[in-house]
């Protein structure tokens, strides 16, 4: 798949922000309106800490508003300045280019200058038969692997727009896709809710446990524990969109030193150890996680990409003479 | 994200002695009203003592547009109430006054306005930073509607047209480079008949198309009538006089930090700005700054305000760690 040079491939971004909460946004925001071609990849509204929180009271200037409102509002306002956004996910990237490239589920992006933005919900375990069945029925991307699965039963762990949206991809593709919400209700948009509920192929089932994956060499099914007990269901995949509280740094795979916990470490204007790269918000270590924190240094690594890109240096004065 | 949750059991607000808050934030901009909404939601006994200028810089700013949540932009004057009346709805007690000093030896710390004495257990020091100014006629006038200090903020305001940037340093040339991808024609004046910013800055300038230079020559007036329509020129060696047309005027003659009031209490870098660490913190502890005070390079509102809040959360720590510095 990687030979392969999509449409977007050709496209060069000034700069490429992953993650669009509030860091992401603003660092796009600030961004586009500095003149730079700025794309974010996002895996969609509710997806972030954000995204989740119910109200947000003390974000200066904004009265008490839903999470979901703020991000909106601040993906809003820098698209009226010129920024994309593309729900997608990043599965890896090189950050030893020039560009930059991120591998991405629908293609290849192309970037001068990267900000990560991509919070702290990742994962910090797997569960039983994960690992070991990856590549072999166990997935994270949909649009990647869909079509391996037309005509059979598969499943969905999540409950947020990520994997509501994956859900909706591999439907049509599967005969049946099972999704599985670890929570009693749905943490997606209501108009994804209810795409989803009424889709046909779609089963939705709440509260439901996934405990382990079960397959020998290939994934047969899933051992599952509901409010209904616990029961075995057959699937040849499962698509895995479950959130923790760690940073979500895997698909870094080693280009930037990692602190304690995957975190990730910056200097003052928010670089990491590779010069053009930067990372804002909670995927830093010993972040405040806080929305106007998380915004702030979105600005501030836009602005310090912006300088990079255009050699706009810092006012130190005489480092050249 | 921990914004929608109040912090765990959140103590009653402190009993303080008499006239002892356990903060005082010194300054009502962006970076002061948003550490008071943060000390303010922790419960934190917080006054605010504004300063000559409630909402500071951008009390005096007429359309913010990079301040992110608000997609229609807002005038300046409206999101400086809505932060002042968000500090006040968390408890925050707000009084128009100016500091005339301190004494950061002896705690609790001591803070003298014109009207009282205060005393607090700690302070956030968020006075700001004000652009140097020419001091010529018109400049007051327009300033935020036409003279800025700002090109990040306003030079996306100024697409195919024509600006002067007054100033000859790094600042000038840098931020002047920077208005050429907005603006048809940047035109700098300078006073002295070369620059004084670095060598790969000035053969940069030279190299834009879309720069033009004009030595030896001061600014003598804005000229406009409800808007910026030029500015008028004197040479300097000849004495000549002469008007150059322009819809703005980018002024980068340098910066002020507010901090004379704490030379000698406060570590200060050779521009005179608070140094303060990733917290905020300065060189006596309790005392912490936030907002452009301790910022040279980035002078963003959100910015300020992100800062702002980071001071007050970590007031907040400290408060808790240090429970004998007040009076419980």
């Amino acid at each position: 798949m990687i030979g392969e040079v999509s449409l977007l491939g050709m496209l060069v971004y000034d700069l490429i922000i992953i993650g669009g909460g509030p860091a992401g946004a603003t660092a796009a925001l600030y961004g586009a309106r500095t003149g730079l071609k700025t794309l974010v990849i996002d895996k969609g509204l509710t997806a972030g800490a954000a995204g989740k929180a119910g109200q947000i009271a003390n974000f200066p200037g904004l009265g008490p508003l839903s999470g979901t409102d703020l991000v909106r509002r601040i993906r809003e306002q820098a698209v009226s300045f010129g920024a994309e956004f593309v729900t997608d996910k990043v599965l890896r990237m090189d950050l030893s280019t020039d560009p930059r490239q991120v591998w991405a589920g629908q293609g290849v992006y192309r970037g001068r200058a990267i900000i990560i933005a991509t919070g702290s919900m990742g994962r910090s375990y797997h569960l039983p038969g994960e690992e070991r069945l990856v590549g072999r029925g166990v997935s994270y991307c949909a649009t990647c692997d869909a079509a391996f699965f037309r005509g059979q039963e598969v499943a969905v762990l999540g409950n947020n727009d990520e994997a509501v949206e994956e859900a909706l991809t591999l439907a049509r593709f599967a005969a049946r896709v099972h999704f599985l919400s670890p929570t009693s209700d749905l943490h997606a948009s209501p108009e994804l809710a209810q795409e989803l509920t009424a889709h046909p192929k779609a089963a939705l089932r709440f509260s439901a446990q996934v405990k382990e994956i079960l397959g020998d060499g290939q994934v047969e099914g899933l051992r599952v524990v509901s409010p209904e007990g616990e029961e075995f269901l057959p699937v040849a995949g499962v698509f895995v969109y479950l959130q923790g509280n760690v940073p979500v740094t895997d698909f870094l795979e080693g280009q930037l030193p990692l602190g304690e916990g995957g975190c990730l470490l910056v200097d003052e204007n928010f670089q990491t150890a590779v010069p053009g790269v930067f990372a804002v918000g909670d995927v830093l270590c010993r972040h405040l996680k806080q929305a106007v924190v998380a915004a702030a240094e979105g600005a501030v690594a836009a602005i310090a990409a912006d300088r990079y890109l255009h050699g706009r240096t810092q006012l130190r004065p005489d480092w050249s003479r | 994200m921990l914004d929608f949750k109040l912090a765990p059991s959140q103590p009653e607000a402190r009993p303080s002695e008499e006239g002892v808050y356990d903060l005082i934030i010194l300054g009502g901009g962006p970076a002061g009203l948003t550490a008071a909404i943060y000390a303010g939601r922790a419960r934190i006994p917080t006054l605010v003592v504004t300063g000559s200028l409630p909402g500071g810089q951008l009390a005096n700013t007429d359309r913010v547009e990079n301040f992110p949540g608000f997609p229609e932009g807002i005038d300046g004057s409206d999101l400086a109430q809505r932060f002042v009346a968000q500090a006040e709805r968390f408890g925050a007690q707000i009084v128009h006054d100016s500091v005339t000093g301190v004494d950061l030896s002896v705690q609790p710390f001591v803070v003298r306005t014109y009207a009282a004495t205060y005393r607090a257990h700690t302070l956030i020091i968020a006075m700001g930073a004000v652009p140097r100014r020419l001091g010529v006629p018109g400049e007051d006038r327009f300033f935020g509607r036409g003279v800025s200090a700002c090109a990040t903020c306003d030079g996306f305001f100024y697409r195919d047209k024509r600006v002067v940037v007054v100033g000859g340093g790094d600042s000038a040339i840098i931020e002047g480079l920077y208005l050429t991808r907005f603006a048809r024609e940047v035109v700098v004046v300078h006073r002295r008949d070369q620059l004084r910013a670095t060598q790969i800055h000035q053969e940069r300038a030279f190299a834009n198309p879309r720069m033009r230079f004009v030595w030896d020559s001061v600014v003598e007036e804005i000229l406009g009538d409800k808007t910026v329509t030029g500015v008028r020129v004197r040479n300097l060696k000849t004495g000549e006089t002469s008007v150059i047309e322009a819809d703005g005027v980018f002024i980068y003659i340098g910066m002020e930090p507010q901090t004379e009031l704490f030379r000698g209490q406060l570590e200060l870098d050779e521009r005179g700005y608070i140094v303060t660490d990733r917290r905020q913190r300065t060189s006596v502890p309790g005392v912490y700054a936030a907002g452009d005070i301790q910022d040279p390079l980035y002078r963003q509102l959100v910015v300020a305000a992100g800062t702002g809040a980071v001071a007050a959360m970590e007031v907040e720590k400290y408060l808790e760690m240090y429970p004998q510095n007040h009076q419980g």
